[in-house]
């Protein structure tokens, strides 16, 4: 990875400088998709135009005759609308979202990541929309293109506050509901919740033709646990307090969360779902490139 | 328990940092929120909860190193009580020997010996025991060995009280130490309540070294006057009498005061004298000779003075007029000569208790020993009648023979072989040319006849020439009290057991046969010989506190029955009863008159408080426990600041044992948590 591509790279540490969350959307996405030119991704941006050749019964009006002019073949120039998928971004805004061990907890992390995939979205006049929940649906903006969505979407995001418990199965069933059309949900969470409801919310979505993705926010803290003394751990969504030997519980909570992971993962693979886990330290980069692969099949 | 240092005590707040520091830690640094616990294995409560008792053990050892700390730097002193409630094998059994001698008892001190008693007995712990003495002259165990403190409060309150008795220690030490075989502990300690008086000190016997000496001194420096002596001669056979009365008054300590001497008799004031005891602390006051009434007369001669003890300020005594008896000089005509002198010898000097009468044979002479107690037959030819002198001595009367030149030693062997001590050999005359005399030189000086010459004039009688004396033979049981140089017997009595005192003396009273008429021996002898030979004893005018006094000269035997005697003591409390089976004595114990009542007579008897007693000087402790306590005994003294110091230096020796405790608690601390943390470490 040379210098240059690193740079386009922006750091959640600088991103939580910025106190405007169009600002920061603004951001991630410019700098994400001027950097799109010179990467391994090009071909993807808000200026496509698909090219097919012309078959019969296609519209006559769809013919570039400059292509024709030059090329002596009939092609037929697909616009923007004709690929518009609608988005449903879920935001967990549980409690376990407000950790953080370093400056942005997880829910500032998912919120950038909710303004940035909204922003794309909304460019490509993909008709975005945003689902906050916790044990249930806090906050439902249906995808729209219009003009006006980013700005609903940022205000709903601004003012959401970290709530109760996790409930990911209940939420995304009450979300199933909402849905009447095929459309591509993403589910940004920490999933901390037993494997089954979150399975079966999963599957309902699948069977029903939905693309989803799933961004697995967690803390660098949740990752390795680099706690090395004795202490008393408190639960942030149930407030149990349990004992905590690093001899004996940081091995067993590694161990579990990755069994946690891999179930998951596993889940996503047999579901065809996509999976990505994000760590919050890491740029938003990666979330949004997994963004596009996915909106680039389903083109 | 009592501190020497008690602000280190404040140390101990120290505890609250490890306190806080386990809260603090327990409550902040321990406890981390998390999203949530779902990946995070349940301790076994077991663990967790020794986990939490290790802690706190550890937080306990830390806070109780730190007290221990504290402790030991306040310097703890230990009090009996408090260590016998640890330690059984610390219950003490102590004897309080309490001090009720008249300068303790009729001071101020008498208060402080009373309250010093009582904190003893308040002191004692679990286990310990404790018995009551009181001691002056006389020594009284008030309570056997009783753990029940309540016991000795009520013991202490009815039994112990004051007197006028004088101070002897070792007596009451030895007492003391002798009730420790009864003791059940194995600590035992005589706690002295005492103020130390130099005159109660002797010499000779010290507490065994297993027993510890606790003096606790209640005298205070105090100055007192007190009469030291009175000259007075209880009988008197005049109407006045005779000689100046000499009062010698002292101070102690030494101290010049100025006042009035006051003679009272019989409850009269008759004569006053001033008086000032200068620089030496002392003062002799006479007052002139006065008239007496008939019989017995009770006077006082009282200082008049304001100090600390005025009971010795009044002398009491009793004065007695009465007539003399008569002692019947039997002397024939051929022996005028001796019975000059001797008639002499018997009336020279004044207060005389007899008077001698002469007769020229036995025969004139009424043996009345009533009467007559003492007869003289003086170098007779012809010996009296045995039976009639045999019953004059069994009725008590006295007899002195002597025997000269007139007397046959036939006529006596025959007619008073049985009565005499000796059998009569022979005249013998000293022929010696270089040394024509002999002298008496083995003489019993103790014996009442020569003891008036035993200490200061014994060549009045060994320088008496003697130029003839009787050869005899006394009898085996008889009693020689002199010899002559040459071993024959000088002076012979009868034997102790013997109805009546008769007594041979074996050389003539005259000038013939010796020159002590002419030594000044001579009177001396002859009247002490006479009182001794008559039994005749005269009592004093003035008896001490804590002397017996025998009542067998008031009791009256009837029908071979004793009648008793009633006695009053000065304050007019009855002591005996006239019909009570008590001892033939009594114990003088109250300064003042005795009342002695019989169906003889009745007498008085006078009680004064002995005048060393009086001496208020006090012995410095280090003196007391050189006389009293074994080296190894010996401790403190709560007056003597340097000594209570050292004694409490002696009972904080649990302040190493708190150090030493105080450090392996941190030791051990510092193993487990270290031990605690290497293991976490490890896993």
């Amino acid at each position: 990875m040379n210098q240059a591509f690193q740079n386009r790279f922006i750091d959640p540490k600088v991103l939580s400088g910025l106190s405007n969350l169009q600002i920061v959307a603004k951001a991630v996405v410019e700098g994400f998709v001027s950097g799109l030119h010179r990467s391994p991704f090009h071909g993807f941006s808000m200026e496509f135009r698909e090219y097919r050749e012309y078959t019969p019964g296609d519209d006559i009006k769809g013919v570039d005759w400059k292509v024709y002019g030059r090329s002596d073949r009939f092609y037929v120039k697909k616009f923007e609308g004709d690929t518009n998928a609608r988005i449903h971004i879920a935001l967990d805004a549980s409690k376990s979202m407000d950790f953080t061990s370093h400056t942005l907890t997880k829910l500032d992390y998912a919120r950038y990541l909710t303004a940035s995939l909204a922003y794309f979205a909304i460019r490509q006049k993909d008709p975005a929309g945003l689902l906050a929940f916790d044990s249930g649906i806090i906050h439902h903006i249906p995808p729209r293109a219009r003009s006006g969505q980013f700005m609903s979407i940022l205000q709903q995001l601004e003012h959401l506050q970290p709530g109760g418990n996790t409930d990911i199965g209940k939420a995304l069933q009450d979300l199933g509901n909402l849905i009447r059309q095929r459309s591509l949900v993403v589910v940004i969470s920490d999933f901390y919740q037993e494997l089954d409801p979150i399975a079966k919310a999963l599957r309902y979505f699948h069977y029903r033709g939905n693309d989803l993705i799933l961004f697995h926010i967690l803390d660098p803290m949740e990752i390795d646990l680099p706690i090395d003394d004795s202490r008393t751990l408190q639960d942030m969504e149930t407030g149990e307090r349990s004992p905590y030997e690093p001899s004996s519980s940081r091995q067993h909570y590694l161990e579990r969360l990755q069994e946690h992971i891999e179930a998951l993962k596993k889940e996503c693979r047999a579901n065809a779902i996509d999976y990505e886990l994000i760590n919050t330290e890491e740029p938003l980069d990666k979330a949004l490139r997994r963004y596009l692969m996915v909106r680039a099949r389903n083109s | 328990m009592q501190f020497l240092n008690p602000l280190f005590l404040l140390g101990a707040a120290a505890i609250g940092l490890p306190i806080f520091l386990h809260l603090f830690r327990k409550e902040t640094t321990n406890t981390l929120r998390l999203p949530s616990l779902m990946f995070l294995r349940r301790l076994p409560i077991k663990e967790t909860r020794r986990r939490k008792l290790r802690y706190l053990l550890l937080l306990a050892m830390r806070c109780l190193a730190l007290i221990l700390l504290a402790l030991a730097f306040a310097r703890p002193v230990v009090t009996g009580a408090w260590l016998n409630r640890v330690n059984p094998l610390s219950a003490q059994s102590v004897a309080i020997v309490l001090d009720r001698s008249m300068s303790v008892s009729q001071t101020a001190a008498w208060q402080r010996a009373l309250d010093a008693a009582q904190a003893k007995i308040d002191s004692l712990g679990e286990g310990d025991e404790a018995l009551l003495i009181q001691f002056g002259d006389a020594v009284e165990v008030l309570s056997p060995w009783e753990s029940n403190p309540a016991k000795l409060r009520e013991t202490l309150a009815a039994m112990v009280q004051p007197s006028f008795e004088s101070t002897a220690f070792a007596e009451a030490l030895r007492l003391a130490s002798e009730q420790f075989e009864e003791a059940s502990n194995a600590r035992k300690e005589i706690y002295l309540i005492t103020d130390l008086q130099r005159t109660g000190l002797s010499l000779g016997w010290k507490a065994p070294p297993e027993i510890l000496v606790e003096v606790e001194n209640v005298g205070s420096p105090a100055s007192n006057l007190y009469v030291q002596q009175v000259r007075l001669d209880r009988e008197v056979y005049g109407d006045r009498y005779p000689n100046p009365v000499l009062v010698r008054l002292a101070t102690s300590p030494a101290a010049s005061v100025k006042g009035e001497v006051q003679l009272h008799l019989n409850g009269q004031l008759i004569a006053r004298e001033s008086y000032d005891t200068g620089e030496s602390g002392s003062a002799l006051v006479s007052f002139k000779p006065f008239e007496l009434e008939e019989g017995l007369n009770r006077g006082k001669v009282v200082a008049v003075f304001d100090d600390a003890l005025p009971a010795d300020n009044t002398y009491a005594f009793v004065l007695e007029r009465k007539d003399p008896r008569t002692i019947a000089l039997v002397s024939e005509k051929q022996s005028a000569d001796s019975a000059f002198y001797l008639q002499r010898a018997l009336g020279a000097g004044e207060n005389l208790p007899y008077q001698a009468k002469v007769f020229a044979s036995a025969d004139k002479v009424e043996l009345n020993a009533a009467q007559t107690p003492l007869v003289i037959f003086n170098d007779l030819r012809e010996p009296p009648s045995a039976s009639a002198l045999q019953a004059y001595l069994e009725s008590g009367g006295g007899v002195i023979m002597t025997l000269g030149k007139r007397a046959r030693a036939d006529r006596y062997n025959r007619a008073l072989g049985d009565l005499l001590p000796v059998r009569l050999v022979e005249k013998t005359f000293v022929k010696s040319a270089s040394r024509p005399f002999t002298s008496m030189t083995e003489i019993s000086w103790e014996h009442s006849v020569f003891s008036v010459f035993r200490d200061t004039y014994r060549t009045g009688v060994t320088g008496t020439q003697f130029f003839g004396y009787w050869s005899i033979e006394p009898k085996e049981d008889a009693v020689v009290l002199a010899r002559f140089a040459e071993g024959a017997p000088a002076l012979v009595e009868t034997p102790p057991e013997s109805p009546g005192r008769l007594m041979v003396f074996t050389s003539s009273a005259g000038s013939t046969w010796s020159d002590f008429p002419l030594r000044s021996a001579y009177v001396p002898f002859w009247q002490a010989a006479s009182d001794y030979a008559s039994r005749w004893s005269a009592l004093q005018a003035a008896s001490r506190i804590g002397q017996a006094l025998g009542l067998s000269d008031w009791i009256e035997s009837q029908d071979g029955q004793d009648r008793g005697v009633a006695v009053l003591d000065p304050q007019g409390r009855r002591l005996l009863g006239l019909d009570e089976e008590r001892p033939d004595f009594v114990r003088l114990s109250v300064p003042g008159h005795y009342e002695i009542r019989s169906n003889k007579r009745t007498d008085w008897i006078a009680a004064n408080p002995s005048p060393e007693e009086s001496d208020l000087e006090a012995v410095p402790l280090s003196d007391f426990q050189v006389a009293f306590v074994p080296q190894a005994s010996r401790v403190e003294s709560q007056i003597a600041g340097r000594e209570e110091t050292a004694a409490k230096e002696q009972q904080q020796g649990l302040w190493w044992l708190f150090l030493a405790a105080a450090a392996m608690l941190f030791s051990i601390e510092t193993l487990l948590s270290n031990s605690s943390y290497a293991r976490q470490a490890a896993q």
